[in-house]
């Protein structure tokens, strides 16, 4: 029975997965170990798998898990102001230029609010529309426009520097 | 303005097109290994009986104060002599079991390996007395009729790490074996500690220690090591830990401090012997 639990899980786990891992790496970009926020989804996922009603919005459902995990976790360590930034220098990559450009978005994404940040990486990366946004982020689609709107504009306006030094004046 | 926007779009555009870190086979054994871990607690027998147990545990709790209170009331003895021929059985019987409390509990161990994507799962039961048994496993014994499982008596209580130990080897390839030792007293600091001489190893080590005691103490451990070579070949160790552990394990690294293999300790036997 389990078995057959995690191989469901899993057929449909295994399509998501890319664009879930790019949602959870950018989404915790700087804050913490993206692996940490993904394999706590995918346990907390798999123990409430039998409660997902339809197979098509799976990939919501993880997000939404992720999302509430981390506000939990937010709330928890209020006080904890450790920054934990990912060293990519050493990283590998067929395409070092992207990778470079990548990791440039998401040190400027770390300058939007929580929530701008959380509806632009599930708008832009993992897809969803304004009205399933509005669904894992637990409000109205206007606040989810509005949210988009202006975390495009910040970010429009960080890159526009495109510097370190810049990011740090930002950032003050 | 149109311009910025264009580039904003461009620099989703390579997000959403980047390679993941973490391959979906990572993720999945990942996921297995959390699973493993998590119903160890939560499944074989002791899991299954604990709820009526603990039920009957508290109710002969109850009825032995009750019977002490009797039994120390003055000028009743006969009556108490009574009583005491007429303790009910599964009484002293439960009193038995309220001796072998959760935390002395017999340790299971999960261990999945998994080689240049071969994968196998086994797990242990250990015993007191240190003595253990394969509850389950996914190998072939046919075609691995050893599986040895480290001494757990004579293993030191804490972390213990030998970075400057050099065991070998060959005269011409000079490698060394980095160990450690985790029990369920490690702290999370050692752990780090862990995972920042794998990162200088060139291995991905995680850990997740999320049920602590009040002591301090782990009740549960898992941990993985991933480590991908310049020729693709894969390596990957993980292992999930309740109860009482005592598992040591380590890396074998080459000249340069690279890791070239994970090894954990066999019954012994060095960790660089095969």
């Amino acid at each position: 029975m389990k078995k057959s639990k995690q191989a469901n899980f899993l057929k449909l786990y295994e399509p998501v997965h890319d664009r879930f891992e790019r949602f959870c790496r950018a989404r915790v970009y700087g804050e913490m170990p993206y692996e940490d926020l993904l394999n706590e989804t995918l346990l907390v996922a798999f123990e409430k798998f039998d409660k997902l009603e339809n197979d098509d919005v799976f990939l919501s459902f993880l997000c939404g898990i992720s999302v509430r995990l981390l506000a939990n976790s937010h709330r928890k360590n209020k006080a904890e102001t450790s920054v934990h930034i990912e060293n990519f220098a050493g990283e590998s990559s067929d395409n070092p230029e992207k990778t470079a450009e990548v990791h440039l978005l998401q040190q400027a994404m770390t300058h939007l609010s929580e929530d701008q940040r959380e509806a632009i990486l599930l708008f832009e990366i993992a897809g969803f529309s304004i009205k399933e946004i509005a669904q894992i982020q637990e409000t109205t689609e206007d606040a989810v426009k509005q949210r988009l709107r202006r975390g495009r504009a910040r970010l429009t306006k960080i890159l526009t520097f495109e510097s370190e030094y810049k990011l740090g004046e930002e950032r003050v | 303005m149109m311009k910025k926007e264009h580039r904003l779009d461009q620099l989703f555009e390579s997000m959403r097109s980047e390679t993941p870190h973490m391959n979906y086979e990572e993720a999945k054994m990942n996921l297995q290994q959390s699973i493993a871990a998590a119903s160890v607690g939560s499944s074989g027998v002791w899991a299954k009986l604990s709820t009526p147990l603990k039920t009957v545990i508290m109710l002969s709790t109850v009825g032995t104060i009750g019977l002490a209170v009797i039994l120390m009331t003055p000028g009743k003895t006969e009556e108490n002599k009574n009583l005491e021929q007429s303790v009910p059985k599964e009484v002293q019987k439960e009193e038995i079991l309220d001796e072998s409390s959760e935390d002395n509990a017999e340790s299971v161990v999960v261990e999945i390996i998994e080689i240049t994507g071969e994968e196998s799962e086994t797990t242990y039961r250990i015993f007191e007395n240190g003595e253990w048994e394969i509850v389950d496993t996914t190998i072939d014994i046919q075609r691995f009729p050893v599986i040895a499982f480290p001494e757990i008596k004579e293993m030191p209580p804490r972390i213990v790490e030998y970075p400057g130990q050099k065991e070998v080897s060959d005269t011409n390839t000079e490698v060394r074996a980095i160990t450690f030792v985790l029990t369920n007293e490690t702290t999370d600091e050692e752990l780090s500690e862990i995972q920042r001489q794998a990162e200088a190893a060139g291995i991905r080590f995680s850990f997740n220690t999320s049920k602590r005691k009040k002591n301090g103490l782990m009740k549960k451990c898992s941990i993985s090591l991933h480590r991908k070579f310049s020729d693709d070949r894969r390596c990957s160790m993980s292992s999930s830990f309740s109860g009482k552990f005592n598992y040591t394990f380590g890396w074998i690294v080459d000249a340069q401090g690279k890791a070239i293999d994970f090894r954990r300790k066999e019954d012994g036997k060095s960790l660089l012997d095969k």
